[in-house]
């Protein structure tokens, strides 16, 4: 039996939340930058959250750690610049998109199997 | 809380601290030529913002606020113009030390940065309607 239709619905939610979580990162960057030496933050890469999560139950919420990479750095030890962090906010908008019309296509594909009612 | 809802939190303490932050530029330039009521006397000085961010303690959500607003205390101007009322007895008057290229360029930053506190906002927005979406 095919199973690829109950881990994209194990699989999906996990992405989601990462994302979501990797968003507010961004989106505190964004609001500390301008405070004085604030240092750029990151979640952790989606491997290492997937093996953190467990297949059933809740989902942890991705750990966040300071950015291990950054275009530039202000006087004040600031590293974030805005540019950069819009870039990665329109890619995790992307790819939550992604995912949330797969966990879709899941779901019409358990949907044209059990028939309608 | 979700991290959803977090953003917009964030994202709006963002906006919020850019605001006061034009406000204060605003109190500058309207001020840059106020001189000393008396003579000799010290003109408007400039003032300076500072952010510090701070954890929201309802909902846990990291948030930037304005910390104090503080006065910048590098020179005055000197002019000579002894029939001016507050000129000192050699005929100077102290002029405020706010530069208006330097309040204009900040005006810029604190727009930029809250367009982009606002994108973030947007963004989060159409995130949760992809969420919402998967229901109907």
């Amino acid at each position: 039996m095919n199973t690829e239709p109950t881990s994209l619905f194990d699989l999906a939610p996990k992405r989601l939340q990462w994302l979501a979580t990797r968003q507010k990162a961004v989106s505190e960057n964004i609001a500390n930058s301008d405070v004085a030496s604030y240092r750029a933050k990151e979640v952790e890469s989606f491997a290492s959250y997937l093996d953190k999560a467990p297949s059933t139950g809740g989902l942890p919420e991705a750990s966040v750690r300071d950015a291990k990479v950054s275009w530039s750095e202000d006087l004040t030890g600031n590293n974030v610049v805005l540019e950069e962090q819009l870039m990665e906010a329109s890619s995790a908008a992307g790819q939550f998109r992604i995912a949330a019309s797969l966990y879709r296509k899941a779901y019409d594909m358990l949907h044209a199997v059990a028939g309608r009612r | 809380m979700d991290p959803l809802s977090l953003i917009s939190k964030t994202a709006a303490s963002g906006m919020r601290a850019q605001g006061e932050r034009l406000r204060v530029v605003s109190e500058n330039v309207a001020n840059a030529n106020s001189t000393s009521s008396k003579p000799g006397g010290d003109p408007y000085q400039r003032k300076i913002v500072n952010f510090e961010n701070s954890v929201d303690p309802t909902t846990g959500a990291a948030i930037v606020q304005l910390g104090e607003v503080e006065a910048d205390t590098s020179n005055f101007v000197l002019r000579f113009d002894p029939s001016h009322p507050s000129a000192d007895e050699n005929g100077y008057i102290k002029l405020p030390n706010v530069n208006p290229l330097i309040e204009m360029s900040n005006m810029r930053e604190a727009a930029r940065s809250y367009e982009a506190n606002l994108s973030m906002m947007e963004n989060a927005r159409s995130m949760r309607r992809l969420l919402v979406d998967l229901l109907s």
